[in-house]
Formats: structure tokens, sequence, C-alpha cells
């Protein structure tokens, strides 16, 4: 299983936060794959994919609330799978995986409380809502999506 | 008076939170300017003293007179930061004339912070610096001891406060 991206969207429907690992379609080399911080892209750089993502999620999370009590939660076509995380305070957690993933309701909400809370809404010197690039969230965002354990 | 584990986790955030607020509060509008910076810090230093004597009396309540100036600054290192941090400070070094320097390796008000460029950190983590500053020395006048204190960012969430006594 391999986790493709994740954005991050705030209150005011902006990515604040973009990130992709292993790109299925490039042939780059290992070397590359390690330094997500050289080949990611800026967190402006790709809009118009942040708000498609948006709008995907976005009517979905309607059309399932009219359906039903639960919610969207994450939908699998066949050659990705989307999971959704929104949390109570607001910000919007979407993490594109490979088909085979299994379910990551867990480790989305384990990536909001760890990681998000901690370097970003804790930190001092981050204005709310802003995008995020502080090193140390994206350090350890990096090395806690690398360490899950069906990460490749 | 007996606090849970959750009051206590309240508590601590709001107060954190509570200063990130009051130190960009103190910031604004005084970005290019210099002496309106060292305003924003005066002001913020003032805020710690006050804190900070109150604190110490509140510490002190049952406890007989220091003998002198270094068991004030143990006290310090001990008993004051353990009721504000849950920690006490990690090192003290003194030249014996009047001049104490007090590291904390993981300084907690510092233990989140990170810029975009991980090199500018130490810098503007020195505003924030302001408060704990004005904390030490609001807790040493109050015990009777008149001093000046500085801090030093070398690297977050280090942090390394000065006192000189006067």
């Amino acid at each position: 299983m391999t986790v493709h991206s994740i954005h991050i969207f705030n209150k005011k429907c902006e990515c604040i936060y973009f990130t992709e690992w292993n790109n299925a379609k490039a042939d780059a080399s290992k070397k590359d794959k390690l330094e997500p911080a050289a080949e990611e892209r800026e967190v402006d750089g790709d809009p118009e994919t942040a708000k498609l993502v948006y709008g995907v999620v976005f009517s979905l999370r309607n059309m399932a609330s009219k359906l039903s009590n639960q919610g969207f939660s994450s939908y699998k076509t066949g050659t990705y799978k989307l999971h959704y995380f929104e949390s109570p305070a607001g910000p919007k957690l979407v993490l594109i995986t490979d088909p085979n993933a299994p379910n990551m309701a867990d480790t989305l909400q384990s990536i909001y409380a760890n990681v998000y809370v901690e370097f970003v809404v804790k930190n001092a010197l981050v204005k709310p809502n802003t995008p995020i690039h502080n090193q140390l969230f994206r350090t350890t965002l990096d090395k806690y999506v690398r360490n899950l354990p069906n990460f490749e | 008076m007996a606090e849970t584990a959750q009051q206590r986790f309240v508590c601590d955030s709001a107060m954190d939170f509570l200063l990130m607020e009051t130190v960009s509060l103190m910031q604004e509008g005084f970005d290019s300017i210099d002496e309106e910076r060292d305003a924003a810090y005066a002001r913020m230093e003032q805020l710690g003293h006050r804190v900070g004597m109150g604190l110490a009396e509140r510490a002190t309540r049952d406890r007989p007179r220091f003998a002198d100036n270094l068991e004030v600054v143990k006290f310090i290192c001990k008993d004051f930061w353990l009721l504000l941090f849950n920690k006490q400070i990690d090192n003290l070094k003194t030249n014996h004339r009047g001049v104490y320097v007090l590291t904390d390796s993981s300084f907690k008000w510092f233990s989140r912070m990170s810029a975009d460029v991980a090199a500018e950190t130490p810098q503007l983590a020195l505003v924030h610096s302001a408060f704990p500053c004005g904390l030490i020395r609001g807790a040493l006048s109050s015990l009777g001891v008149s001093s000046s204190v500085v801090a030093e960012v070398a690297a977050v969430p280090q942090c390394t406060f000065q006192i000189k006594f006067r």
C-alpha cells in the first residue's frame, strides 16, 4: 500500500498544506523520494487540483449526509482511494492512497491530533489558517507517514 | 487544591494559548520600528514581572526566609520552575560574583515552535522570552533581590536566562 498525497484544507476552503510521496506516475529514483521537501510542490503550486479535490469532497459529504446519518469517510476507484477526515474544529484532511489501503480513519485522526495540533495549532510562530510552511510540521508528518505499517 | 489531570491539561493549554496571543498582540503594528519593538518587549516583561511577584509570594507562603542569594536562585531553579512547568531548570552556572546562568534544555513554551525557515526560529522566539524573563525578575524582586534578567535562545527548544544581581 502506498500513500500518494495529503491535502489539508482550512475552514475557509483553502488548501493550507499539500505533499505527495510516491508519485506512482513518476519514474523518479529512490533518492528523490527520500527528500519530499525538494520534490514537493509549493502549497499554492497546484491550486486547480486542490480545488477539484475540495469540490469532490464537499459534494460527496453533502450527498452522504442526506442519504444517511453517518457521513462520508472514503471512496475507492480503480486507481486510487481517497480518505477524508473532518475535525470538529474545522480543518479537513484528505489522504489519497492506492486502492488496496485499509481504513485510514484512525490514521487521519492521529495525524490531526499528534501532528497538526501539536506543531501547527500550538506553534506560537504560526498564524492560524495560513498556509503551513514550518519545518517541524513537515518533518514530523513525513516521518509519521513513512512509519505507517504499510507505507512503501 | 486537588485537580484532575484533565483540569490541569485544560488550564495549561489555556495559559499557553493566552501567552501566544498576548505576544502577537504586543507585536501588532510594531514590525518595522525598532523602538516600538523594544517597547513591546518591555511591556511583556513588565507583565511577567507582576505575575512573577504574585506567584513567588504564593509559592513561598510556608517557607522560612532565604539565607542568601544563592538560595533564592536555587528556589527559582527548583520550586518555582516546578510550579510553572512541572520540571526543574536543567543547568545552573554562576561566577560567584552575582551572575547566574540558568539553562532550560526544553523550555515548555518553545517546544512546539518552528518557523518556515528553520534557521530563523531562535530570532523569532526571542520575543516570546520576554514574559519568562519578567517572571524570574518579578519572583526575585518579591523575594528581596533586585536584578536584571536577559534571555538567549541559541536553538529552540533550549533557552538560557542570565541573571545579574544589582
